[in-house]
């Protein structure tokens, strides 16, 4: 017995339990608070009957045109309440609200090519890969020793912030875009997957 | 907030944006020598000015910082400018909110807007250092300055939560309401109303004042469709009849909710208050403590006559056992659990025939999963010791402890989590509880298999196993002071990340164990 309500302020003070997963990534409170304020429609929680967070959902709604989309900025669970489909019933009510509320074309998120849990989850859900995005990191150690900083824009991502051991190096990361589309995309175009992989700075949207 | 790249004060974009650049990735030497040489090429540009301060404050200089603050804000004063930048007064703004001073970024704004009394960006700007400092009058007079300059929806409800927000902090609530109200009807009669958030905000003022009927003739009139899921327009439907004392019309509502999402528990708690006319509160489980919490929770008695609340909660029994029949998964646990509400509200007027019954049925349906100890966390700390032991013996006798399967591990852990919760633990001998913790670990050691085909970043099944095992010796500690115990405990944490690398609940425990015992550079590497 889940309740799914809009998550609020006071539940950024109670996620710690779903967000300490490795998996998940924490941004700070302004960047919650952005997506609050913007898209509340968006941002949803599931509660269990001792008001303990569950889990939550966030994203949004941008683009224009038939690249009107909902994103999924985030999604996680506790490792207590999982195997039990509240993932998949967060990202419905997601893909509900993109749907018939905002008719938008299709819903899309990016995953890290590694984190095959997610990766199958999803395809399950009906998503598809539509394109890989190769995103180059470089940076130095701060006084922590572990902390990498990202040189381009910062693109939320539902996955874990990568550690190291070692300063001043360039990798590659390799990430998934995946899609599902909508019904106003009738012709399924959205998800006609793209032949070469892309570079952030091709990215249409943060 | 204005974009970061736009031309302030004549300074090209190209010029600016390394600054700010070197600002966010904290190389603030050489953002102080960018500005230095901009400030050289723009001697009397505040926006230079305002970057240099940033930079300065971001140093660890405030006092430079505030003085080069107010340097800019005398320029931004003398008439040499020819026109006030938004960039610039929030760069200011930025720098004058870490320097706690934000009287001055507000009395710059005021000023810009005295300049140019119609730019909307600037009264935006100004609007927002009401906010931060909690001027909510002021906050308001300028939305609605704004609202009469462009006509625009969101500034006429920006005014409209400034009021609401004196209604909450100050006495004399109801007129600011009324204003409220009159404001969004004029408004409604001749645009009407385009956000789903538009509306939830005019309901609310009505429902802060009261007015329960006039909220919901709202909802189900025209702007009723701007709510977009039917489920969330019942939800508040049914608050606002419940509220207005409408406790039949409620609860069909309510019951309208669970047809469509029987999992709602939130719903099934107010359908029931509807039912028995009075709110069914529920105590919290308080955290870390293990006391039985006392059944006279509900402090509002209903005025029912224990008759009617019998019928109705039959009634109630009814609609859900119709619920668990709609839907057999095991993903959705409402209907049996509210069978378990249904019989602890018996108990409470003193039937309590089944509530024993209902848990067990539980616990037979769900006990394999992780989270079947919390769901009924609450009604556990009903039972009597007697009946604790009943019920752990009635779940031990029902499935085969020695098989390695999934629902198998799952009962026996629920039986140790149950033991956790509700403290029986602690009672048990020092052997006992050795025992039972090496138990813990040859368990979860023996259902290793049950693991091999996921994924490595999945978490295992079993896992809590081993941090309820190193509760176990930690508890074991504080009981005899022997250090081997919290040892044990450390390897077994240990032991489990060499298993899955990730398990955070092992690597905080560790963490705290690691200080506890004095091994801080181990801490700190994890």
């Amino acid at each position: 017995m889940t309740t799914i309500r809009r998550f609020c302020c006071d539940d950024l003070l109670r996620f710690a339990s779903v967000n300490l997963d490795h998996l998940t990534e924490t941004f700070n409170m302004s960047f919650y608070m952005t997506y609050l304020a913007r898209w509340p429609d968006y941002f949803h929680t599931a509660v269990n009957p001792g008001d303990r967070v569950m889990g939550y959902i966030m994203g949004k709604v941008e683009g224009q045109g038939e690249s009107w989309h909902g994103h999924v900025t985030a999604v996680s669970v506790a490792s207590e309440f999982r195997r039990q489909k509240l993932a998949k019933t967060l990202m419905h009510l997601l893909e509900e609200i993109s749907d018939k509320m905002d008719k938008a074309y299709f819903v899309d998120l990016f995953v890290r090519a590694s984190n095959m849990p997610a990766i199958r989850m999803y395809e399950k859900l009906g998503y598809v890969v539509y394109r890989r995005v190769l995103r180059y990191y470089s940076g130095e150690e701060d006084g922590l020793g572990k902390y990498l900083e990202c040189h381009t824009y910062v693109v939320s991502y539902s996955d874990y912030l990568l550690r190291c051991y070692c300063s001043h190096f360039y990798f590659i990361c390799i990430f998934l875009d995946m899609r599902k589309a909508l019904s106003q995309d009738v012709d399924k175009k959205s998800i006609i997957p793209l032949k070469r992989p892309i570079t952030p700075d091709e990215l249409e949207y943060d | 907030m204005a974009s970061k790249f736009g031309l302030a004060g004549g300074i090209p974009e190209r010029r600016v944006r390394p600054i700010w650049d070197a600002v966010d990735s904290r190389q603030y030497k050489s953002a102080l020598k960018l500005c230095t040489a901009l400030l050289a090429k723009h001697p009397t540009s505040p926006y230079a000015l305002a970057l240099k301060a940033l930079t300065l404050e971001r140093m660890g200089k405030p006092d430079e910082a505030l003085s080069v603050c107010l340097e800019a804000k005398e320029l931004l004063y003398s008439n040499n400018i020819f026109h006030f930048d938004d960039l610039t007064l929030s760069t200011l703004q930025i720098v004058f909110q870490r320097l706690e001073r934000l009287d001055l970024a507000t009395s710059c704004y005021e000023y810009a807007c005295t300049k140019y009394p119609n730019n909307l960006e600037l009264m935006m700007g100004l609007f927002n250092c009401y906010v931060r400092e909690y001027s909510y009058v002021k906050q308001q007079q300028t939305a609605l300055r704004m609202y009469k300059t462009v006509g625009e929806e969101r500034f006429l409800l920006w005014a409209v939560c400034s009021i609401q927000l004196q209604a909450y902090f100050s006495s004399g609530g109801e007129k600011l309401l009324a204003f409220a109200e009159a404001l969004l009807k004029k408004h409604i009669s001749s645009h009407s109303l385009h956000e789903p958030e538009a509306l939830s905000l005019y309901v609310s003022i009505l429902e802060q004042q009261a007015k329960y009927d006039a909220a919901l003739e709202v909802l189900s009139g025209d702007l009723g469709s701007l709510m977009g899921r039917e489920e969330d327009k019942l939800r508040l439907q049914g608050r606002l009849l419940t509220q207005a004392c409408n406790y039949v019309a409620a609860s069909e509502i309510y019951q309208k909710v669970l047809e469509s999402c029987p999992d709602d528990w939130e719903s099934f708690l107010h359908y029931l208050g509807c039912l028995l006319e009075r709110d069914v509160k529920l105590p919290k489980p308080t955290t870390g403590e293990h006391t039985c919490s006392s059944c006279s929770v509900d402090s509002n008695k209903t005025s029912l006559s224990e008759e009617v609340v019998e019928s109705r909660l039959a009634s109630a029994l009814l609609f859900v056992q119709k619920l668990q029949k709609n839907d057999s998964s095991d993903s959705v646990r409402g209907p049996h659990l509210a069978n378990i509400e249904i019989e602890r509200q018996h108990r409470l007027s003193g039937n309590s025939t089944k509530f024993m019954e209902a848990l067990v049925n539980y616990f037979h349906r769900f006990g394999h999963l992780s989270c079947s100890s919390s769901d009924v966390e609450i009604y556990l700390h009903m039972l009597s010791g007697d009946e604790i032991t009943e019920l752990l013996d009635t779940i031990s006798r029902s499935f085969d402890a020695s098989s390695v399967s999934v629902k198998a591990l799952g009962l026996t852990i629920t039986t140790f989590k149950v033991q956790e919760l509700l403290g029986t633990l602690l009672s048990k001998s020092t052997t006992d509880l050795q025992r039972i913790a090496k138990g813990m670990v040859e368990t979860f050691y023996k259902n290793l298999p049950l693991s091999r085909d996921l994924d490595p970043q999945e978490s295992m099944h079993g896992e809590e196993l081993l941090s309820m095992a190193s509760n176990i010796l930690v508890q074991l500690f504080w009981r005899t002071r022997n250090l081997g115990y919290l040892l044990e405990a450390v390897l077994v944490l240990e032991f489990g990340l060499t298993v899955r690398k990730h398990v955070w609940q092992y690597k905080i425990t560790l963490v705290h164990l690691y200080s506890y015992l004095g091994a801080l550079p181990l801490a700190h590497r994890w």
